[in-house]
């Protein structure tokens, strides 16, 4: 991402230019580039924007999602720690375009460091009166407050951080309403993730065909991908949709320390690819969905060659079952179950039911209200796709 | 409306229209296919969708083989040419394999439980046909000790399925956010408050938790979930105004619980403690079950025949000595219509005399007579419904949350959505805390906020000048009048900040949809019908009458006050309200009475107690009220009584008032007979007997019907059903009224001659045709006045939610457990003058009398007032309280007394109560 907006006086800069942008044309360019929500649902950003600005309310809320809980996903703490200015002025212009004054930015508690970058950039910005009230002498008034997230992995989702945010307990909400029409306190309200607000700034300066002309429509743009510290140059890249894996795996990242068969790609909730698949696809959000895996928010854990699979399995039902929220019931008792059965093999006591596991698969898939317990099924039937094999032992099939 | 095209969805591939009404795909699949289609376990339809339990799953289809998707139907919308499917393979396993789930952590001792044969579980379990699981040694939540903490609830998590019913319940329906669904994932479980023993807990005891929870997982003490019943009675409360409607759940003749039934209009689903869990005084060892005569001081026991004859040679003796006037009746508010009407009919066509009133005396006969100056008719405007169509809402002298739970219950849900609120009370009460403004005005001044209110509304220009041309009368005098108002003399008299009114009469006067509710805080005061009229006034100048969400509307006291008004017990108006001292209205009742009708206006209830103070009144006929308990000055009335030569009253208990009898008649409870009250919103509604009469005692029509044949008066033997014939021939607003008709849910007056009721009063034009403007000024209480040098405190009573008014009734239920006293509240300031601290014993006096009460000091009250509740015979609070009367209807000034309070001793102690704590373990 190039760095028009490192320093206060580059942000008033753009800043006094947008405020006298018409709203509607600030919209188009998102639209125009194709952006999606970088943050794992994939939703267009552009609509999303312009949803909330014709929802009809007193009062409207910008929040930013910054709870980042991937296992091997630091890209979102790169920008809040290293980008902050760009994350802040993408809050702004979305509450200048949805007719908001208030912003939150919900920052995952293990980030104290981003939570400094952006309080100092805050009370930077307030005492230049980039942000408060009444700003650049205009009549847009913008303030942003932060919380601090609530620790479990749930607290990510949208309707859960708002109720988190709100007080109450961290609890999946039904849909509709959306936040653009009922989102915190009921008001009208943008949930974007930080990767998305900062590209949205990136785009809005840069103009939306730069962006839109990478990749191709679905996947457009840049994605920020998290290579873990199996390959021999582990980090955070940014890197045009559309590229081959193996160009991002092999050359980017150097290879791989040690011998692995897998990866884990987009958090805990994505797919598991084999070694094999890799050579396959290339980054881009629908290929992977087509390919019974998820892109989400592109970060890559690596699982080793002689890392047993049932073990993995049993990693993410104990994921689920203790960042869930539990309201659910596929989720809170299928999680549980699904964590007994393989505590079970761990200690030798019993094997894999394999029907009843694949029943039990479907339910929580087609079943669980949000994509935390309705989503762990990917990796695990992704893993008794493609390794079933190694498990073979311990299984009986016909239960 | 119907310009718009027609929606369709598919239900199982055949078309149907979608309703407005078809909020989800669920509520659109019931309608059409029947309840039993889609199971479901976390969906009340009370409650707002919440998509926990995923056993409504249903597949849908955007268009005819296009492809599908599983979703809940129960958060789902339905959309335009939506193809549902209801069940198929897929959708059949997922429920079973979710149902699967929810077995593996259940007991399923069935056999054992109390909902066993009521439980939904069970049904959607049977319905899918699974009984067991294929899990192998799942962890269960096993052993949870039962919590028996409580009064009246209880809690068995062992058979919680996490459904998160009981926290909606408690948050959306009755608005006290006990109950909490804590931790995360598989340990989730429901807390009370924080973590603490339900009978330790802020719980309100409404039950709403225990009604909804599908399983036996919430309960309580009466089982009332059990299937093991002989039959359901459904009746109306005989609490409050309200009018919910009840389910008596009967065994072996005997009520057994009380729970209500979900489709109702007044209070959907849901009571408060009194109409759900405090029943069991009906077949209390106190009811009195045979007449007692008193001789020589003494009562005797007597047959029926013996009481009606002592009663008939007596009141003869009375009549023929000095005349029809030497005698009078007080009718009941807590009695049906039926029961009312054939009262006033006995005191006005077999003695004859129209001395006949009722409790409606001491609390709303200023709003009765106050709207009927001002629009025509004395009785609420809007329905309770309307609450859901009001953007504003005005509460003066009024604590629904209290008095009117499930009114108030309702108001608050709203406010906490978000709607505007304005409380006028010298109290912080519950509604109060959560008010935009709370008006915390000292008592009997009323009138100058309300003309302050009004001033502002003129001088800010935001009257409805359309309504006011249209509708209104005496507009231009009235401006003159409301113009001259001094407003910061008002404000300092009423101790009241101007800003805060100014900006509250502004929130009333732009909102959409103004609604204004008020109660005996209005009504009780020496200016209690000006003040009436003044909000009739706010009403009309704002437009805020006639349409949906707006309206006028006293929260009427006790269950049927609105209707025993209605019925005539009312010494100036006869039933249905026609003016008795009217040549045209004596023919009237001539005619359907069969004898002269008494043209002479009877005595008010103050009024006869002077009466028989002077010797003129001698006989005395009460049905059901405990005046020397209620009454302010007691002694007074205790006097009265003393003073004459027949009392006789109808009693369920032996009150404080039956004791002074001649003759005490025992009377029977609502459980035990037929009739209709009218509540608060005007609905009549069914009473059905639940079971039979106490050996001994008698319904109290029967009793009054008896003794009018008796006195040789032709009236049919008494049948609840016959008697509303005759009503509705007499009462012009009840003409389409029968008992059939009336069905589950009852019909609001007027009801014309096809059955057609009424919401909303005053649509098209008053019943006076315009409505009237008046104005009055502000005047300081007579009672203040004379007495404020040596008492400078001021009392104020109300009551509390546990308990009814002398709490005859609540007294003899485990409400007691909960509340057993009335305690006196004071403001900081006048305590540490008095050197008084919470937990003390204060002595409460004014020049009527004394109480000892027990102190809280609280800036609940307002500086210089005084609070407490009257529901104590201990007590006796009215021994204190004055003498002063509405200036047009008499009505008592409970609400306005001159007192003083002293320190007694702090000798209180805090009693430890011993509660039975969570021994039982399953
Ligand atoms: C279980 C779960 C966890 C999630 N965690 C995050 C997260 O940590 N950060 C994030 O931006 N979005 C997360 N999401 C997605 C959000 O619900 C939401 O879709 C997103 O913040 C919208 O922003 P976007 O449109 O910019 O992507 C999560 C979703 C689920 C179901
Ligand atoms: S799938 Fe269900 S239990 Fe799991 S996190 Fe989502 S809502 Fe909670
Ligand atoms: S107690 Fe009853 S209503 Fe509450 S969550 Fe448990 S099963 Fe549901
Ligand atoms: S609110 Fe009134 S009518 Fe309803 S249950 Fe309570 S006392 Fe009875
Ligand atoms: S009834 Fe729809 S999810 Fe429970």
């Amino acid at each position: 991402m190039d760095d028009k907006l490192s320093s206060p006086n580059q942000f008033k800069e753009q800043l006094n230019k947008f405020l006298k942008t018409d709203k509607q044309e600030i919209i188009k360019s998102l639209l125009d580039s194709n952006l999606t929500g970088r943050g794992g649902a994939g939703f267009p950003t552009g609509m999303k924007w312009d949803f909330c600005s014709k929802a009809k309310g007193d009062k409207k809320y910008v929040i930013c999602n910054a709870d980042e809980g991937d296992s091997g996903a630091f890209s979102d703490r790169y920008l809040l720690e290293d980008q902050p200015l760009k994350v802040i002025f993408g809050m702004i212009l979305c509450g200048m375009v949805i007719g908001s004054d208030e912003g939150v930015l919900y920052i995952r508690g293990e980030y104290p460091k981003s939570i400094e970058a952006i309080n100092g950039s805050i009370n930077e910005l307030k005492k230049l009166n980039l942000l408060g009230d009444n700003i650049l002498g205009t009549d847009f008034s913008f303030d942003l407050g932060i919380c601090i997230g609530q620790g479990a992995y749930i607290c990510g989702e949208e309707t859960a951080l708002i109720a988190s945010i709100e007080g109450r307990r961290a609890e999946v909400d039904v849909r509709p309403p959306f936040p653009v029409t009922e989102g915190l306190y009921k008001k009208p309200t943008v949930v974007n993730n930080v990767e998305t607000l900062a590209a949205a700034t990136g785009i809005l300066i840069n103009g939306p065909e730069k962006f839109a002309a990478i990749g191709n429509k679905k996947s457009a743009g840049t994605k920020l991908v998290c290579l873990d510290s199996f390959f021999n140059n582990p980090g955070v890249y940014e890197i045009d949709m559309g590229t081959p894996m193996k160009k991002i795996f092999n050359e980017i990242g150097g290879g791989y320390k040690e011998p692995v068969k897998a990866f884990q790609v987009g958090g805990p909730l994505g797919g598991v690819v084999p070694l094999s698949e890799i050579d396959n696809l290339n980054l881009d959000f629908q290929e992977f969905t087509a390919k019974g895996f998820m892109l989400g928010h592109a970060s890559i854990v690596s699982i080793p060659k002689d890392f047993p699979m049932s073990e993995y399995i049993h990693h993410l039902f104990e994921f689920s079952a203790e960042e869930s929220c539990g309201k659910c019931f596929p989720g809170r008792l299928g999680s549980y179950r699904g964590k007994e059965m393989f505590d079970q093999v761990k200690n030798k006591t019993a094997k894999i039911p394999l029907k009843l596991l694949n029943e039990l698969l479907v339910t929580m898939q087609k079943g669980c209200l949000c994509a935390l317990c309705g989503a762990i099924p990917t990796p695990i039937m992704n893993i008794l796709k493609y390794f079933g094999d190694e498990m073979k032992n311990d299984m009986v099939k016909d239960n | 409306m119907s310009s718009e095209k027609r929606k369709i969805a598919y239900i199982d591939g055949k078309p149907y229209e979608i309703g407005a009404n078809h909020t989800s795909i669920l509520k659109f699949v019931k309608s059409y296919v029947g309840e039993k289609k889609v199971p479901t376990l976390c969906d009340d339809p009370n409650l707002a969708p919440y998509g926990a339990c995923r056993v409504c799953s249903v597949e849908v289809a955007l268009e005819k083989d296009g492809p599908t998707r599983m979703v809940a139907s129960c958060h789902t919308p339905v959309a335009e040419n939506q193809h549902i499917f209801t069940s198929n393979e897929a959708i059949t396993n997922l429920r079973k394999n979710i149902v699967e789930l929810v077995l593996t952590d259940h007991p399923m001792e069935c056999d054992s439980c109390e909902v066993n044969n009521n439980c939904e579980l069970q049904t959607v379990a049977n319905d899918l046909g699974i009984s067991d699981h294929r899990y192998n040694s799942p962890k269960q939540h096993k052993g949870i000790p039962r919590d028996t903490s409580h009064d009246y609830m209880r809690m068995n998590l062992d058979n919680c399925i996490n459904c998160g019913r009981c926290v909606r319940a408690c948050d959306e329906i009755q608005g006290s956010f006990v109950l909490t669904m804590s931790g995360r994932g598989f340990e989730s479980k429901i807390t009370t408050d924080n973590d603490m023993m339900f009978g330790d807990s802020s719980c309100v005891s409404c039950g709403a938790c225990a009604h909804t929870c599908p399983t036996d997982a919430i309960s309580d003490v009466f089982m009332s979930k059990s299937a093991d019943v002989d039959e359901k009675v459904r009746t109306t409360c005989s609490y409050c105004g309200v009018g919910c409607n009840l389910e008596a759940s009967i065994k072996d003749n005997k009520v057994v619980a009380i729970d209500t039934p979900k489709e109702t209009e007044v209070n959907a689903g849901h009571t408060c403690i009194k109409g759900r869990y405090a029943f069991s005084f009906y077949d209390h060892p106190d009811r009195l079950k045979t007449p007692l005569i008193k001789r020589n001081g003494k009562f005797e026991e007597a047959s029926w025949d013996e009481a009606y004859d002592f009663i008939k040679k007596e009141m003869n003796r009375i009549t023929k000595d000095n005349g029809p006037d030497a005698f009078a009746g007080i009718s009941s508010a807590r009695c049906t219509n039926e029961e009312n009407y054939v009262f006033q009919k006995m005191i006005r066509a077999a003695v004859g005399t129209n001395s006949v009133d009722c409790c409606a005396r001491i609390c709303h006969s200023p709003t009765a007579w106050g709207m009927q100056q001002t629009f025509g008719t004395g009785a609420a405007t809007n329905s309770t419904e309307d609450i859901y169509h009001a953007d504003c809402f005005i509460v003066i002298g009024a604590n629904p949350t209290n008095a009117h739970p499930v009114t108030g219950a309702k108001i608050k849900q709203q406010v906490m959505k978000g709607k505007k609120l304005i409380v006028l009370d010298p109290i912080t009460t519950e509604l109060a805390k959560l008010a935009d403004y709370h008006i915390k005005l000292r008592p009997g001044t009323n009138v100058a906020v309300l003309n302050m209110m009004l001033h502002y509304i003129i001088k800010s220009k935001l009257y409805n000048v359309d309504f006011v041309r249209d509708r209104t009368e005496g507009f231009d005098n009235f401006i003159k009048e409301i113009e001259r108002q001094d407003v910061d003399h008002l404000a300092k008299v009423a101790g009241v900040d101007k800003q805060l009114v100014k900006e509250a009469a502004i929130a009333y006067a732009t909102a959409k949809n103004s609604m204004e509710f008020h109660g005996l805080g209005v009504t009780e005061q020496e200016q209690g019908s000006k003040t009436v009229m003044l909000i009739a006034d706010l009403a009309m100048i704002t437009g805020n009458i006639g349409r949906k969400g707006v309206g006028v509307n006293p929260l009427r006291g006790q269950n049927n006050v609105q209707g025993a008004a209605d019925m005539g017990c009312q010494p100036h108006q006869g039933a249905g309200y026609y003016e008795v001292a009217d040549e045209k209205n004596q023919k009237f009742y001539t005619e359907k009475y069969g004898v002269t009708h008494p043209t002479k206006p009877g005595l008010k209830i103050p009024e006869m107690f002077e009466a028989a103070i002077d010797k003129e009144l001698k006989g005395l006929w009460i049905i059901g009220e405990d005046i020397v308990q209620t009454d302010p000055n007691s002694a007074h009335v205790v006097e009265a009584m003393n003073s004459l030569e027949l009392l006789v009253v109808q009693e369920i208990f032996m009150s404080e008032t039956a004791k002074l009898a001649t003759v005490v008649l025992p009377g029977t409870t609502f459980l035990e007979k037929d009739g209709t009250f009218t509540n608060t919103e005007r609905r009549i509604q069914r009473v059905n007997r639940a079971v039979p009469p106490l050996p001994g005692t008698k319904p109290d029509g029967v009793i009054v019907t008896d003794m009018m044949q008796k006195l040789g008066f032709d009236q049919p033997t008494y049948d609840a059903e016959q008697m509303l014939k005759e009503i509705a021939d007499v009462v012009p607003f009840f003409k389409g009224v029968t008992r059939e008709r009336l069905g589950k849910l009852g019909l609001q007056w007027p009801v014309q001659e096809d059955g057609t009721d009424t919401q909303i009063l005053h649509t098209e034009s008053f019943k006076l045709g315009r409505g009237r403007l008046k104005n009055f000024d502000w005047k300081e209480s007579t009672e203040i006045e004379t007495n404020k040098e040596e008492y400078p405190l001021i009392l104020t009573t109300s009551r509390i939610l546990q308990h009814y008014n002398a709490a005859t009734m609540t007294r003899r239920t485990k409400n007691i457990n909960i509340v057993d006293e009335d305690v006196l509240l004071i403001h900081p300031k006048d305590a540490a003058h008095r050197d008084i601290n919470t937990g003390d014993i204060g002595r409460l006096y004014s020049g009527r009398g004394e109480v000892a009460l027990k102190v809280e000091v609280t800036d609940k009250v307002k500086e210089g007032i005084v609070f407490t509740t009257f529901h104590f015979p201990e007590h006796m609070v009215n021994m204190v309280t004055g003498h002063g009367k509405d200036e047009e209807t008499m009505c008592a000034e409970y609400k306005v007394s001159s007192v003083e309070v002293q320190k007694i001793s702090n000798q209180f102690k805090t009693e430890v109560k011993p509660k039975e704590n969570q021994a039982e373990v399953s």
